[in-house]
């Protein structure tokens, strides 16, 4: 894969993240077994005649979006490529309530047109007049990834280029209430390492949105790179193990020389399998786990790759993060994230801090 | 003409309500103004939703956005369509 | 200098009818398949012509051999009957140990399936309860790459009406950087109470049969469908001695940032697409003997369309649209129309764009 720089990027999650890593100092737990985000003043990214009309998610992502991209100092771009899971759910439950409301008559295009999943990136493109390669993603756990995939595929055809990456995910009373007759959410709100330590079925809801400006060329000053993407569709454990053999070794690595592990444990006992043998096959690595931060959605990885990110560029790891804190301080140079959404989509990512 | 008057009055708020023009009141939209462009500022997407607008309070449909965009210059101009062409 | 990438198999099901032989008899007979729905409840069933599949959701499930009750839409089982096609004809029923990948393209995935059931999803747990996690995109796809026992690479895109398209291109651009050895793109897309109601919103359905590129045409007619291409580099295609249908020379995506939902009446981003595909194909116009246009039979989209194909073709060669026949299949389109396009370079025709009588004035 051809390794891209990230340049900028801004999180909107249920913590303080759209102020930096700093807002992780304080966290939020939710008072229901789902996180809902912090919004940021909205009104500071987008127009009053479309911010009328735009729904929570929409909202989040756009501002995500255009922050990033305010930050990277870019005012062009080459493709914007952005992975979401369920889009603008709240839209699309909006236009099928008002089908049956209104007897399939006089119904409001708005949520319609809002509903389909696409309409971040056309919005981005047409508010900036960015006129370039432009796609969605639409799968689950592997949203955010193939997005990435895509944008690692775009620099290996055009090097010079400029792309902005992203996702975005709502919840929404309906989506979590058809989830939580399936068992996906814990009864109670279980808050940070009980969440993780819980061994009961069900895990946090959660939802949120992560931009990141992407380049093929190193800035001059200390970068981290994202060297790495593989997807697993419904492995083997020993799949699993392959493909992580198989990463390491085409990015010629030693399992040492990751510094830290960063694992996207829910919570949940049902998909916990493969988490304990990914973390044993690093016992040096510093574990760092981020769902009990920002619930559980398709894309939560995005909270993932933006706070390691963030742990690398400013060497430092919040407390919030770490289920046992290391005592010795040493450079962390390679991360590693393993995530497995609900065991269809796993998959593992590789970080490496450049000076 | 007081019962115009009001309608007029009426339909402010409606717009305001069915277009989420957060922060604006009746007395904002001058109803000679053109609500589209220029005025008001609303776009194609406005036009379809006071369509709805029409059909769901006044029982007036418009099959055509040509004719709908003429129905809805202005708010005084929406009003006397209403007028000509409610079935409720 | 790239190896050339060849389509090797393809497999189409719409209310044409399933199969690609029997949609180059109909496209060749100027037959349509437009009507009343049959299956599909809603309100607007008559109102309008649909392009419906016209089998019930029953006999697609026991045409794909699975049981009731596991939660499988009307959207994955068409897409699992045109997928068979495919990897039957490009010869792939047994696959050694080949990197293959499905790239899936839907628009509103098990919408079908949902829509008919939200209220008692959201109630109470029941028999319906098995399409409760079909509403996303990613949900038929798992299901198609399942029953064809696909797992190095599963994809969905979901770009509205050109979701298809850039599956397509997705499945080219992987096998050129080597990261697939064959790749299964196209899409799929049920008809929906959602959809119909959506574009009837919007106000762009067409009462009677659509005229695409006819002065007096007015909306679309929606369609449903699926539609799906095998790709690999013609080295692989011929050492495993499948046939090559056609090579895959030339593509682009680009967003021309105009409006949410309406083009450019100068169609300044169909005109960007068609000659950045035909600079990375390296081909000139005049090499171009047929255009398979989008022709939705929108005001707008046909205005577009017509003033792209003319800034950038000083000859026009001939064009027309095929959704007068399949109706607007959404996200399956650009793959149905890419099996429509082959045949009419394998078989060297044409198909007739129906109910056109009066030309565009501005277009002569």
């Amino acid at each position: 894969m051809k390794p891209m720089f990230i340049i900028s990027s801004t999180c909107i999650s249920p913590q303080n993240t759209f102020e930096g890593l700093e807002g992780l100092k304080a966290v939020n737990y939710p008072k229901e077994p789902v996180y809902y985000c912090q919004e940021p003043d909205f009104s500071k990214y987008i127009n009053p005649v479309q911010i009328r009309r735009m729904s929570r998610a929409l909202k989040m992502g756009y501002t995500a979006a255009i922050d990033a991209l305010n930050k990277s100092g870019f005012t062009q771009l080459d493709a914007i490529i952005i992975g979401t899971g369920k889009g603008c759910m709240s839209d699309t439950e909006i236009f099928l309530h008002s089908i049956v409301e209104y007897q399939e008559t006089a119904l409001n295009a708005t949520h319609f047109i809002h509903s389909t999943y696409n309409q971040l990136n056309g919005l981005i493109a047409l508010n900036k007049k960015i006129s370039c390669y432009n796609i969605t993603y639409v799968h689950r756990g592997f949203s955010l990834e193939h997005a990435l995939l895509d944008a690692a595929l775009y620099f290996a055809e055009h090097p010079q280029s400029q792309i902005l990456v992203g996702s975005f995910d709502e919840m929404t009373p309906d989506h979590f209430k058809v989830k939580k007759q399936w068992g996906y959410w814990k009864e109670e709100p279980l808050h940070g390492q009980s969440l993780l330590y819980s061994k009961t079925p069900g895990t946090l809801a959660g939802e949120g949105s992560a931009f990141f400006v992407l380049s093929s060329e190193k800035p001059k000053e200390p970068a981290v790179k994202i060297c790495d993407i593989q997807t697993l569709y419904s492995p083997e454990s020993d799949e699993v193990v392959s493909c992580l053999n198989n990463l390491l070794e085409r990015n010629q690595l030693q399992k040492e020389e990751i510094d830290l592990l960063m694992l996207g444990e829910n919570g949940d006992v049902n998909h916990a399998q493969n988490y304990p043998m990914i973390a044993g096959q690093f016992p040096e690595a510093e574990k760092i786990y981020f769902k009990h931060l920002c619930g559980e959605y398709d894309t939560a990885i995005n909270f993932g790759l933006w706070t390691g990110y963030e742990i690398l560029l400013k060497q430092m790891i919040p407390e919030s993060m770490q289920l046992e804190v290391r005592s010795e301080k040493k450079t962390y140079r390679h991360l590693l994230i393993y995530n497995n959404y609900f065991g269809k989509n796993q998959g593992f990512m590789l970080l490496k801090l450049e000076n | 003409m007081q019962e115009l008057t009001d309608l007029k009055q009426t339909l402010k708020t409606q717009i305001i309500e069915s277009l989420n023009l957060q922060g604006m009141t009746p007395d904002d939209i001058d109803e000679n103004a053109p609500l589209f462009g220029e005025g008001l500022g609303l776009d194609s997407i406005d036009s379809l939703e006071l369509m709805v607008l029409l059909e769901r309070n006044y029982g007036i449909k418009i099959e055509d956005a040509r004719e709908g965009r003429k129905a809805m210059e202005s708010v005084a101009a929406m009003a006397q369509y209403i007028v000509d062409h409610r079935t409720k | 200098m790239q190896e050339r990438l060849v389509i090797s198999g393809k497999g189409l099901y719409t209310a044409l009818g399933q199969g690609c032989e029997v949609h180059f008899q109909q496209l060749s007979r100027a037959q349509h398949a437009l009507g009343p729905l049959d299956f599909l409840q809603t309100n607007h069933g008559k109102n309008f012509p649909f392009g419906e599949i016209k089998k019930d959701t029953l006999e697609l499930l026991e045409m794909a051999h699975h049981s009731h009750h596991q939660g499988y839409t009307r959207t994955s089982l068409i897409g699992i009957l045109a997928l068979e096609e495919a990897i039957r004809k490009a010869g792939l029923e047994k696959r050694e140990n080949f990197r293959i990948g499905l790239i899936n393209a839907t628009t509103v995935g098990g919408m079908c399936e949902v829509e008919k059931y939200y209220f008692d999803i959201l109630d109470k747990p029941g028999d319906y309860s098995q399409y409760s996690d079909t509403i996303d995109c990613a949900d038929c796809t798992h299901r198609i790459a399942d029953h064809f026992r696909i797992k190095h690479f599963v994809s969905t895109i979901s770009t509205a009406c050109s979701s298809s398209a850039n599956a397509i291109m997705l499945g080219a651009r992987m096998l050129q950087q080597d990261m697939l050895d064959i790749a299964i793109c196209g899409g799929t897309d049920a008809l929906t109470r959602f959809t119909i109601n959506g574009f009837n919103a919007l106000k762009n359905i067409d009462k009677t049969f659509c005229r695409p590129f006819d002065a007096d045409r007015n909306g679309l007619n929606l369609g449903e469908g699926a539609a799906y291409l095998v790709l690999e580099k013609e080295s692989h295609c011929l050492k495993r001695q499948a046939e090559p249908l056609a090579y895959l020379s030339g593509f682009n995506n680009y967003n021309e940032a105009f409006h949410p939902t309406a083009p450019n009446p100068e169609g300044e981003g169909a005109y960007q697409v068609m000659k950045r595909a035909l600079e990375h194909a390296r081909l000139n116009q005049e090499d171009i003997g047929y255009i398979n246009a989008h022709g939705t039979a929108t005001l707008t989209n046909d205005e577009s369309e017509s003033n792209a194909m003319k800034r950038l073709f000083p000859a026009l060669p001939p064009f027309s649209s095929t959704k007068c026949y399949t109706g607007h299949t959404l996200a399956a389109a650009g793959a149905v129309e890419a099996c429509f396009s082959l045949m009419a370079l394998r078989e060297q025709s044409v198909f007739a764009n129906l109910n056109f009588k009066t030309p565009m004035p501005k277009l002569n």
